[in-house]
């Protein structure tokens, strides 16, 4: 904001002589490092590398002959780098845990972000009789995780014939009550104009709804897609219950397995890097997403 | 007629959900209660009545396991909200892009999957050659036997659980202090407040509806720990990191005593729908019909 007359603006700060007058929150990064900020800013830095640097670590040695991981003093140089280790891991079962681990999570994403969607706008737009309880019914959920229901849930899996099939795998992680939610809270502040405009226009219910409002909730629909995906790529506890053949594992399942039966450090971590890396280009590609995500539901205002 | 034709798109864009839902959430629930009545043998499932609950509540495990949880619980959630609280007040001044930097910093290890910290976390407790012991013999301290000495394995569950899952909490205070308006920071100035009570003064009384939440959705995550519990020591030693979700699995899944399992998951079930009571309480504040 630029202004003309020091008598509106309280602080000038006259940098290449613009006068511009720097609202709190902007401005040189020079200028506003005040002595608390600095002290902050030190250790705020010291906990990020702290918490950040063990997956440096498991990144670094991934790509070092497979003992160096257990050598003490901890090698920690820099230099002599090998791809060994994702030789070994390459030959082992990772492909077929990286698809079903992708089969997962990638059915997980669209479940949610199609099936909840639409129950997410039947919650926000439409009237019928048991909504409320329905909706509370469903959010109730988000407070009950597999922990609670493993134990019938398997029998049920059990019962119906289908442990060690996609099919276990795949149909209780289709809805999440979180992105019911999630789709709802958004859906409510579309203006009733416009689904007015679109009936006017003779369309269809479920045209309205795939043609207005489903591009209208991109928003949401990105974090709530971004957020069953990574949910069950990183899902380990059903995975393990709903799956007894290598073969059906998933990449979680398969480094955990990995890492209670084997001493190869330097494959365990390679095929942790190997896990992590798709999170991490999520979490860099679409870092505001999960900023949105969290705050939607537990930030007032 | 008509209201239930006008009432018919709602039900029908509902019911895929539902179906799920009902399928593969409710219906569990409902089989666990079954399940936790019932015992089985060879010839199928056999009422027991109320045997599997006495066996649950006259085994000193169950107890113990119970105190686990409790502990691990109150120790994770205190400690991580009060450094989550410090470090949401020391990012709170930086301008947008650095709160970014830090933001993301924090969050980055809490999207990790559990597994993989767990493995890395493994070989940072690793008793000869983990970087932990190499620390403390590098100032002096003898090693510790991190996973191994019953009186020191949950703490260092809780010590890997506090680090790495902060990232959520930091993102939600930090958002809501900087939906705190200016007006009252500025007030406070002009009355003379310095930077520590305008922090305790005023901004933590305002952060009250954010921290309830938070307490709350972090305790009921907590109850239920069991990855790292699965991955780190298998329980032990000795069970002293035997916690209820734990025990369950075992119970379930290599006693195969699915009864008694499922009595326990009753048990948890209860304890979780006292503490998300709260939850409700809390959140309906924001909801509007």
């Amino acid at each position: 904001m630029l202004f003309s007359s020091s008598e509106q603006c309280p602080k000038i700060w006259n940098i290449d002589g613009d006068n511009r007058c720097y609202k709190e929150g902007e401005g040189l990064v020079i200028l506003r490092i005040k002595g608390y900020q600095l002290v902050s800013f030190i250790i705020l830095s010291i906990a990020a590398l702290a918490l950040l640097f063990p997956f440096y670590w498991m990144v670094l040695q991934s790509f070092k002959p497979p003992t160096s991981a257990i050598q003490t003093p901890p090698d920690l140089s820099w230099g002599g780098f090998t791809l060994d280790n994702f030789k070994k891991l390459l030959d082992g079962n990772i492909w077929v845990w990286t698809s079903n681990s992708l089969i997962v999570a990638i059915s997980g994403m669209l479940g949610n972000v199609i099936l909840c969607s639409m129950a997410g706008y039947a919650f926000a737009k439409k009237q019928f009789p048991g909504k409320r309880i329905l909706f509370w019914a469903i959010v109730s959920i988000m407070m009950t995780s597999t922990q609670i229901i493993m134990v019938p849930l398997f029998m049920q899996i059990r019962d119906m014939g289908l442990l060690n099939t996609y099919w276990a795998l795949l149909l209780p992680i289709l809805v999440s009550p979180l992105a019911v939610f999630l789709s709802k809270q958004f859906m409510q502040t579309i203006p009733e104009d416009l689904l007015e405009a679109a009936r006017m226009d003779g369309c269809s219910e479920w045209r309205t709804y795939w043609n207005i409002i489903v591009p209208v909730s991109m928003p949401v629909l990105a974090i709530v897609g971004i957020f069953g995906f990574i949910t069950q790529w990183n899902d380990f506890l059903w995975p393990l219950l709903a799956t007894e053949s290598r073969n059906m594992r998933t990449l979680q399942v398969g480094l955990a397995s990995m890492q209670l039966q084997n001493v190869d450090y330097g494959l365990v971590l390679a095929g942790a890097t190997w896990t992590m890396a798709p999170i991490v280009i999520l979490f860099v590609a679409f870092q505001r997403f999960f900023v949105k995500g969290l705050t939607i539901g537990a930030v007032k205002g | 007629m008509y209201r239930i034709r006008k009432a018919l798109p709602g039900y029908l864009f509902l019911l895929p959900a539902c179906l799920l839902f009902a399928g593969f959430m409710f219906l569990p629930i409902f089989k666990g209660l079954q399940l936790s009545f019932q015992k089985w043998t060879l010839n199928g499932y056999e009422w027991v009545g109320f045997s599997n609950y006495n066996h649950v509540f006259g085994d000193s495990f169950f107890w113990k396991s119970l105190w686990i949880t409790a502990v691990f619980t109150v120790i994770t959630v205190v400690a991580g909200l009060v450094l989550s609280l410090i470090a949401a007040f020391m990012i709170d001044p930086f301008q947008q892009r650095m709160q970014g930097v830090f933001k993301s910093a924090f969050y980055l290890p809490s999207v990790a999957p559990i597994v993989i910290v767990s493995i890395i976390w493994l070989w940072l407790y690793h008793p000869s050659f983990g970087l932990l012991n190499y620390l403390l013999d590098f100032v002096g301290v003898s090693p510790i036997l991190w996973l191994g000495d019953p009186k020191i394995a949950l703490f260092s569950i809780i010590l890997m659980t506090v680090a790495v899952s902060q990232g959520a909490n930091i993102l939600i205070l930090v958002t809501s202090l900087g939906g705190i308006p200016k007006d009252y920071q500025e007030a406070a100035r002009i009355d003379g407040a310095n930077l520590w009570q305008e922090m305790i003064k005023i901004k933590l009384p305002m952060l009250k509806p954010t921290l309830t939440y938070l307490i709350v959705v972090n305790t009921v995550g907590s109850f239920q720990v069991f990855a790292p519990i699965y991955m780190l020591t298998g329980g032990g030693p000795n069970r002293s990191t035997t916690t209820i979700g734990y025990l369950i699995y075992e119970n379930a899944f290599k006693k195969f005593d699915f009864g008694v399992a499922s009595a326990q998951a009753v048990v948890l079930l209860v304890i979780v729908m006292i503490i998300a009571i709260f939850q409700f309480r809390t959140m309906s504040e924001d909801l509007e019909y």
